[in-house]
């Protein structure tokens, strides 16, 4: 009986082990079959990490291959204050100084703290940026001192653990972020400032982590952005608890491609010697601003561009925002005289008149549409040359009205006023050039002499390399070519032709009368030089102020270029409101066009066409020999 | 029945060749980084276990069981001083005073001493078939002999177990020993009443819980409340979660041998008490259900063989063992599965962990004892075999 019993609750239990065996088989196969995917999720939620690999920032690098803007490779130096307990002030004293911090603000930063994350929890912080962008010779002179830290106790005689908290304090409480961040360096420091821009920060977002990136935001930094930033890698990898890669299982690993190198036409060389003569003209004169433009009419390169007050694009934020601006081509001006080589140029490509036709100069005082004009010297009849070169305010009238409303403007916007020159630098503006019909009556007579319109110095600049070039108006170049960082030409960027506004023939003759400009008979005897002929024109306008002409504010330019019948270099040079010894463009600007054209014809050795026996004739010295594509060939 | 044995021995093989991988797989990661790169420091130390609790299997299956019977007093109160003595000399690792630390090696009582209560219950049960003269009834439906003697025994071990604290064990113990006493032919309605009260009371503590929110400043309420409610799964519950997770992730076909994601720190106490769900990660349902039938197949073919004692001792003993071996898996299983609240259990074979490891051999090697010792016997076939001879008591 009792037998009977036991080996009947044997069997029973016999089963309900099984029963238990199979309930647990089933809850495996829920947790594995039913539960896969969600908790699959949840794994990979806790291993995967992603790490962005920025790439390196492409160098600016001027014709010659001089850097004009790099990056170098920086840290991120950070804290953790779990590991630095109470020893802030110990930690703050060693690294504050060598990171340029204040003492006391650090301790505050590194002291830890409790916060509530999003599921309520108490956390304490254990990553704190003490500084970015710190050089890796600081960052090791901070490791150093860091390992080398004493708390003016003897250690030796503390329990393991509290050695242990030392230890770990010493090695591991200041650390840098595992990657390299990087710091846009611009050796030259002000050199080439507007032209090359300057970059910034940005905090975006990407796939919901927030990250830094470094941007071009102004100058060819901001235009070539995308040339110079290249391509982010990435790495999809797993990690441990404890936030350590386990590199077998990488999965995607993608190098960062690093951005392109740009090489500009500018030469820093010819940069620097129109910065410092416009240094030394703003401490002469004390203008609001002096700006200079180098270009090559023959291609339309541009050799050097520079305006003044100017900033450091490793320090943009020190300057005030006027200081950034690159005034030729954000500010637009009434030109002035320099207006009448466009006028006449056209006027002898149409055959109204020609350079030995006599005007009659009303000996200063011209009554036209009920308005008086006025000359700054009293001429009698004077030939078209002579009008360019004494920069009759009244022959350059009658000639425009000679011409007839229709093809002064048709040559205002052939020489590529009121639209942008296409220049690949951010903040160009247009000029403002007003349609015929919006024309009072006294227009033609004021466009002549550069009034009633306003204009760019860059345009102004392209206009006169123009007519330099055989009437060939030209898209200013900036950028000569992008290369990878080995150095091969990824991208080439040929001269483009916009059109030819006058004929070569018009050109020649235009040529003549600018080159009288720059002599003792023309307004800028100052700006001639002992080994080269120039031709140019000089401008003085009077500046508007709340729509009235003032007497004491001025904008005075000259733009020229040389050798004056083989033009390899178009010089401008422009004054706004020089306030000291004197404000003529013959007087202010010639002289410093001067000192630019000789220092860098020298400098090229551009062949002299005067001052010397020419036993050759002359061959153009080229910078280079490239073909010369058309305007819709290829465009930034 | 040599099959049975047979299937006993593979069973008791595969789950140990088995776990000596699996371990190797697991601790790696953690004994790379805590014992300066020596990878398989967990792994070689298992396998000197293994070896040690081999041959003290071995030698057990080959002694007479039957010697046991005369040592089982002295068994229980060395576990009872070693329990004890814990209270004076042992170090506590994790808040518990569980282990005695001799140098590298630790030891667990609480191991031994499952197997010494065990014995000793088989002992008593034996003597409590007895009939004394005159009565109709065996002692063991008396209330002494068959419930409460037992039961003050279990409790003995069982307060000083929980002292440590180390209550899955003494869960552990109380449902061992009410199996047995239920096996042995004790009084379905005492039992009854007891496990009905038992069950009241936790009726009770929970309508306390739930119903008028008491006793919620207890850490163990706390935890069965989180479990309960599966709120803050990924916080406070995290090691259940991450074994979730494993699971989970492992899938049907598994991640691979070695590629478990959770093992890397993720999941605490990976190679002791939570290997199971990182061998559903590496090697997924097919090999996590494979152990599960094993381990089932093992307890079966145990209880089978139990069955088929010489005598009633070796019966019980054999039941004994197996319950406890299997009840042990069960929770564990149920834990990691996150089926039951948290309770620190080691799963049999697998798990790190000398004492358990040793100390499951040599109960093995008892029931491998008392298989052989029942076949030995005259053949009687049969699985009521043991059941029916008559003299039993006699010989006693």
């Amino acid at each position: 009986m009792a037998k009977q019993l036991q080996f009947r609750r044997l069997l029973l239990a016999v089963v309900a082990m099984v029963l238990g065996f199979a309930g647990l088989g089933f809850r495996l196969v829920q947790l594995q079959v039913l539960r896969h995917e969600e908790l699959t999720d949840r794994a990979r939620e806790n291993t995967q990490i992603k790490v962005l690999m920025e790439p390196r920032r492409g160098d600016i690098l001027d014709r010659k291959g001089n850097l004009l803007a790099t990056s170098v490779f920086v840290k991120t130096v950070c804290a953790d204050p779990v590991l630095i307990g109470s020893r802030q002030t110990e930690v703050a004293r060693a690294v504050a100084p060598l990171l340029g911090l204040d003492e006391t603000e650090l301790a505050q930063r590194i002291m830890p703290r409790l916060r509530q994350n999003e599921k309520g929890a108490w956390v304490t912080n254990r990553y704190v940026v003490l500084k970015r962008k710190v050089s890796s010779e600081t960052w090791e002179k901070v490791r150093v001192a860091m390992k080398s830290l004493t708390f003016g106790v003897d250690e030796s005689s503390l329990p393991k653990s509290q050695r242990r908290f030392y230890q770990t304090l010493r090695e591991k409480a200041v650390f840098t972020d595992p990657l390299d961040d990087q710091l846009r360096v611009y050796p030259g420091q002000t050199l080439a400032a507007h032209v090359l821009g300057y970059v910034g920060m940005t905090e975006r977002e990407l796939n919901g982590s927030r990250i830094l990136e470094t941007s071009g935001k102004d100058g060819l930094e901001l235009t070539l952005n995308s040339k110079l930033s290249g391509v982010r890698g990435w790495r999809l990898t797993e990690a441990d608890r404890q936030r350590r890669e386990i590199v077998s299982f990488r999965d995607q690993d993608v190098e960062p491609r690093d951005g392109l190198n740009v090489v500009l036409t500018l030469d820093s060389v010819i940069q620097h010697i129109v910065e410092s003569a416009l240094a030394e003209a703003m401490e002469r004169h004390a203008p609001v601003s002096v700006s200079a433009i180098v270009v090559r009419p023959r291609t339309g390169e541009i050799l050097a561009m520079a305006t003044l007050p100017t900033f450091d694009p490793n320090r943009p934020g020190d300057a005030p925002a006027e200081a950034r601006r690159n005034r030729v081509i954000t500010d637009v001006v009434e030109p002035g005289s320099t207006f009448k080589a466009v006028v006449v140029s056209g006027a002898l490509n149409d055959g109204v008149v020609r350079l030995s036709d006599v005007f009659d100069c009303e000996h200063g005082r011209f009554y036209y549409g009920g308005r008086a004009l006025h000359d700054h010297d009293s001429y009698g009849l004077l030939s078209v040359a002579n009008i360019i070169a004494k920069s009759s305010n009244i022959g350059a009238a009658k000639i425009g009205i000679r011409m007839g409303e229709k093809r002064v403007y048709d040559y205002i916007l052939g020489f590529g006023f009121g639209v942008r020159t296409g220049i690949p630098l951010p903040g160009e503006v247009g000029g403002i050039v007003h349609p015929v019909n919006k024309w009072s009556k006294v227009t033609i007579a004021q466009l002549p002499m550069g009034h009633g319109l306003a204009v760019t110095q860059l345009q102004m600049t392209m206009a006169i390399a123009a007519i330099a070039n055989g009437g060939w108006l030209m898209r200013p170049m900036l950028v000569d070519r992008l290369e990878d960082p080995d150095h091969h030409v990824v991208a080439r960027y040929s001269p483009q032709r916009v059109r030819q506004v006058i004929s070569e023939e018009a050109a020649r003759t235009m040529i003549e009368a600018l080159k009288l400009v720059a002599t003792t008979n023309g307004t800028a005897p100052k700006a001639a030089l002992e080994h080269y002929t120039v031709a140019g024109k000089t401008g003085t306008a009077q500046k508007v102020v709340n729509g009235v002409y003032v007497r004491d504010k001025h904008y005075s330019s000259f733009i020229g270029f040389l050798p004056a019948d083989n033009p390899e270099l178009c010089i401008s040079v422009s004054f706004d409101e020089p306030s000291r010894h004197g404000y003529y463009g013959g007087v202010v600007p010639a002289p410093v066009f001067r000192q630019i054209a000789e220092r860098a014809a020298n400098y090229l050795n551009i062949r002299p066409d005067r001052g010397e026996e020419l036993t050759v004739p002359s061959e153009p010295v080229s910078l280079d020999d490239r073909p010369v594509g058309t305007a819709s060939a290829r465009s930034l | 029945m040599n099959r049975v044995a047979v299937l006993f021995g593979l069973c008791i093989l595969a789950l140990l060749t088995f776990g000596i991988i699996m371990l190797a797989s697991t601790s790696a990661f953690g004994a790379w980084h805590t014992r300066g790169g020596d990878t398989f420091f967990f792994t070689r130390r298992q396998a000197v276990w293994m070896g040690l609790g081999l041959a003290v299997g071995g030698l057990l299956a080959w002694l007479d069981y039957r010697q046991l019977r005369k040592l089982a007093w002295a068994l229980f109160i060395l576990a009872a001083l070693l329990l004890a003595g814990l209270l004076i000399f042992g170090t506590p690792i994790n808040g518990a005073v569980r282990w005695y630390v001799l140098g590298p090696v630790r030891f667990q009582p609480s191991e031994f001493a499952k197997y010494a209560l065990v014995i000793l219950l088989a002992r008593w049960l034996e003597k409590a078939q007895r009939r004394p003269k005159g009565a109709e009834e065996p002692r063991m439906r008396h209330w002494w002999w068959g419930v409460w003697g037992p039961l003050s025994l279990a409790g003995g071990l069982g307060l000083l177990i929980l002292k440590e604290p180390d209550l899955g064990t003494t869960l552990l113990l109380g449902m061992v020993t009410l199996v047995l006493l239920w096996l042995a032919g004790a009084s379905g309605r005492w039992l009854g009443v007891i496990v009905g009260a038992g069950m009241a009371a936790m009726a009770a503590f929970l309508v306390a819980i739930f119903q008028y929110e008491m006793f919620q400043d207890s850490y163990q309420v706390q935890r069965i409340l989180r479990w309960w409610y599966e709120d803050d799964l990924e916080g406070s519950n995290y090691q259940q979660w991450i074994a979730m997770v494993a699971l989970g992730a492992g899938g049907v076909e598994g991640v691979g041998l070695g590629n478990s994601r959770m093992k890397l720190a993720y999941l605490p106490e990976a190679h002791t008490d939570f290997i199971f769900p990182i061998i559903g990660e590496d090697l997924g349902l097919v090999a996590s259900l494979a152990v599960v039938v094993v381990f089932c197949l093992l307890v079966v073919s145990g209880f089978l063989l139990s069955a088929r004692a010489p005598d009633s001792f070796g019966r019980y003993l054999g039941c004994g063992i197996m319950t406890t071996i299997g009840l042990q898996t069960m929770i564990n299983l149920a834990v990691v599965t996150n089926a039951i609240p948290n309770k620190g259990m080691p799963l049999p074979f697998i798990s790190y962990g000398g004492s358990n490891l040793v100390m499951t051999l040599a109960a093995l090697g008892i029931v491998l004892n008392i298989a052989r010792q029942g076949l030995a016997g005259a053949d009687r076939g049969g699985l009521k075999a043991g059941f029916l001879t008559e003299g039993e008591e006699a010989r006693n």
